[in-house]
């Protein structure tokens, strides 16, 4: 496993290379078509398959390994899967750019969400939402955001209550945990301007 | 007397009943790198460059570098408190600090929070940080003087309100006592003084202000830290944020004097920034663009059109040399946009030459119109008088024999750098200054030993204020008006070289 593969780690150089290979992968694809199934494939190979057999991965990394051994490789373990992703992989794997193969699938999948002129968003709530109120929820924030929305849902004890949706970098915060601190905060800083504006009426005679 | 608990709780119930429930939308990033005062954040793309963006526990960030992938921020405040995965959120706003009469008297760091604890500073506005300088027809010439009550400088390098006017020397050669002086010398004239302390020492910033409190200038000066353990970016914004301060009292018409102390350190700290952030190095690894750093720093002060109130903001901006070398990068830029410096020589401080300040390569450009009339009358020559008397020193000490004409205007040369010398932290009234270059540029110290010049000076000053405080008066009335001191009848003339016979018939050398 290599240092990029948690979710925090961000590396700005591998996720240029990665949306580089991406709109590639996008552009050749267009022509045929299967922009949708390809990139689905990408996606279960990058998080199901290569976990699973971590050599794999460690052997198409590797720079001492021969790109023909490589390209055999890739033709025997992914002989189910579609011509243009075994093609592209060929690519990634001639460039010595297979360590940047997760950034491209999940770039490209955004890619692809954005030409359909989709979102992605998260919601954090306290408890799980219902199926049945998500539909709802999809719809309020499409009329609110102008454009529709994909949406992960997580659950955080930790928000008390409410919900906080982030797409993209913006937050949209309504959760009660956030509405508590923003009350602790103005009326500390309400009560502490109004002593010293007027400091006689919070003095009381001790004797 | 003790605080009462049920009227505070009433004051919070109050303000809970009355909060709304609002959404909260921010825009966040998240913390990729931080360290050394800087850090990179993923996120934050609709960020705006040198807008606030807020870390965890409320410290405040300034969006320095806007790259493709990534966001580039100082951090003024602890950067050990940051990890890397927090959540930054812009503020959609730019820094400003807190502006006032509630500053002055005040010990703050660049952010406006008082160090000195006494209390939180009391104050009704804000004013950004960075702000664009007054333009063309916002400003008029320099008319006023400033005094600075040395005599060498306001004799011979005057410096008028609005003007910027550069110390430069070597360490140790008295660059901060000009400053303080000056400082002090605005007792009583409604000048707000302001001293941005860039990169110091703490034991030497202890110093200033204990000297400045001892003499009751803190009364009318606020003090601005940022001291040599302080992060780089604090450093940075320090005069940014002094001359904001200062912006709000030359907006309302008054005046105010600033010293920066020192330009060189804020450089360097610049310098740093710019170099962790991977912008390109140029000359002395400086980036390109520390030239508009302190230009742009420096043309903020002005001295207003009478429409805009007439404010002003003089600046004294140090820069201290190494060995000597004026001709290095920071101090040939300084030298370029400031309207004159006042340069000090490490061997004339040690030949007891206090202060130290070379006449013969310190000007002031635009000072000589804002000069006392009286001072310009008596004093127009002394700069170049003072010039050529060290040639003819430097010549002298050949050996030959002088002829009787050189060897007196020698012998003046020597009482007029005499006369020069002035102790630290005794300012002088300009009346003063005015009587004893006149006295001296006219010859009547030629039979004073050159040792007891100084005491001759303190015996004939306080001989006028005792005997003579009514030509005093008289010539502190006319000291404005183009003939007092130059024409031989002017009544000012006449009554000095009456005090100054009548005081050398009765002074006993």
């Amino acid at each position: 496993m290599s240092a990029n593969d948690g979710n925090l780690a961000y590396d700005t150089e591998r996720q240029y290379l990665g949306t580089v290979y991406a709109k590639g992968l996008l552009g050749a694809l267009a022509a045929t078509g299967n922009g949708e199934e390809v990139v689905s494939e990408l996606e279960s190979l990058v998080g199901e398959l290569l976990p699973q057999v971590p050599q794999l991965r460690t052997l198409l990394e590797s720079p001492r390994v021969p790109l023909p051994v490589k390209e055999e490789v890739i033709d025997k373990a992914f002989g189910a899967g579609t011509d243009s992703l075994r093609r592209f992989l060929k690519v990634v794997c001639a460039h010595g750019r297979f360590d940047c193969l997760k950034i491209v699938s999940s770039t490209a999948r955004q890619l692809l969400r954005e030409q359909r002129g989709l979102v992605e968003g998260t919601v954090v709530s306290a408890e799980a939402i219902p199926d049945a109120d998500r539909p709802a929820l999809v719809a309020a924030l499409a009329q609110m955001l102008g454009r529709e929305v994909e949406l992960k849902y997580t659950v955080d004890p930790g928000i008390l209550g409410g919900l906080m949706v982030r797409v993209g970098d913006r937050v949209y915060d309504a959760s009660l945990a956030s509405q508590l601190e923003n009350i602790r905060r103005t009326a500390t800083d309400r009560a502490v301007q109004q002593i010293r504006q007027t400091l006689d009426r919070f003095l009381v005679d001790a004797s | 007397m003790k605080f009462n608990a049920d009227e505070i709780a009433s004051v919070i119930q109050h303000e809970i009943e009355q909060y709304g429930r609002q959404i909260d939308v921010r825009e966040v990033g998240t913390v990729l790198e931080v360290g050394d005062g800087i850090a990179r954040i993923h996120g934050l793309t609709g960020v705006a460059a040198g807008e606030m963006v807020e870390f965890p526990g409320g410290i405040i960030g300034l969006a320095f570098n806007l790259e493709e992938n990534s966001v580039g921020v100082i951090i003024l405040g602890d950067y050990l408190a940051i990890n890397e995965g927090d959540e930054v959120r812009a503020m959609g706003q730019l820094l400003s600090v807190p502006v006032g009469e509630g500053v002055l008297g005040r010990i703050l760091d660049p952010l406006g929070n008082p160090l000195d604890g006494k209390g939180p500073v009391s104050f009704t506005e804000r004013r950004n940080v960075e702000t664009i300088a007054p333009g063309v027809a916002g400003r008029q010439p320099v008319h006023e003087p400033m005094q600075t009550g040395l005599k060498a400088i306001d004799a011979m390098t005057p410096i008028g309100r609005g003007q910027r006017e550069l110390v430069i020397g070597d360490r140790k050669t008295g660059k901060t006592a000009i400053a303080i002086d000056a400082i002090i010398n605005q007792k009583n004239t409604g000048v707000k003084c302001f001293y941005v302390a860039i990169g110091q020492k703490d034991s030497s910033v202890a110093n200033v202000i204990r000297e400045l409190e001892q003499r009751g200038a803190m009364d009318y000066t606020t003090v601005i830290v940022s001291g040599a353990s302080a992060p780089a970016p604090l450093q940075y914004i320090a005069p940014y944020s002094g001359t904001s301060m200062a912006e709000y009292f030359m907006y309302k018409g008054e005046h105010c004097l600033i010293v920066y102390d020192d330009l060189s350190k804020q450089a360097a700290a610049y310098r740093e920034l710019s170099l962790l952030m991977r912008r390109p190095p140029g000359r002395e690894a400086f980036p390109g663009d520390v030239f508009y750093c302190h230009s742009r720093l420096l043309e903020r002060s002005a001295k207003l059109s009478a429409e805009l109130g007439g404010g002003s903001i003089t600046s004294l901006p140090v820069i201290e040399t190494l060995e000597g070398e004026v001709s290095a990068y920071i101090p040939t830029n300084v030298i370029s946009i400031t309207d004159g410096q006042i340069y000090l020589q490490p061997d004339l401080f040690f030949k007891g030459v206090r202060p130290a300040m070379n006449a013969g390569i310190s000007v002031s450009r635009v000072g000589g119109a804002a000069q006392v009339k009286a001072m310009r009358n008596v004093a127009g020559s002394l700069r170049l008088d003072l010039a050529a008397f060290r040639e003819l020193e430097a010549f002298a000490q050949l050996g030959t024999d002088l002829d009787p004409a050189t060897q007196a205007r020698l012998d003046r040369g020597y009482r007029m750098v005499e006369l020069l010398k002035q102790r630290q932290f005794t300012p002088m009234h300009v009346v003063d200054q005015v009587m004893m270059i006149f006295a001296g540029t006219k010859g009547y110290l030629d039979d004073v030993p050159v040792d007891k010049v100084g005491a001759w000076e303190e015996a004939f000053l306080s001989f006028v204020h005792s005997k003579k405080q009514d030509f005093w008066n008289l010539l502190d009335s006319s000291k404005d008006d183009k003939d007092a001191l130059k024409k031989a009848d002017h009544a000012t003339t006449k009554g000095l070289i009456e005090a100054l016979t009548e005081f050398k018939a009765s002074h006993k050398i």
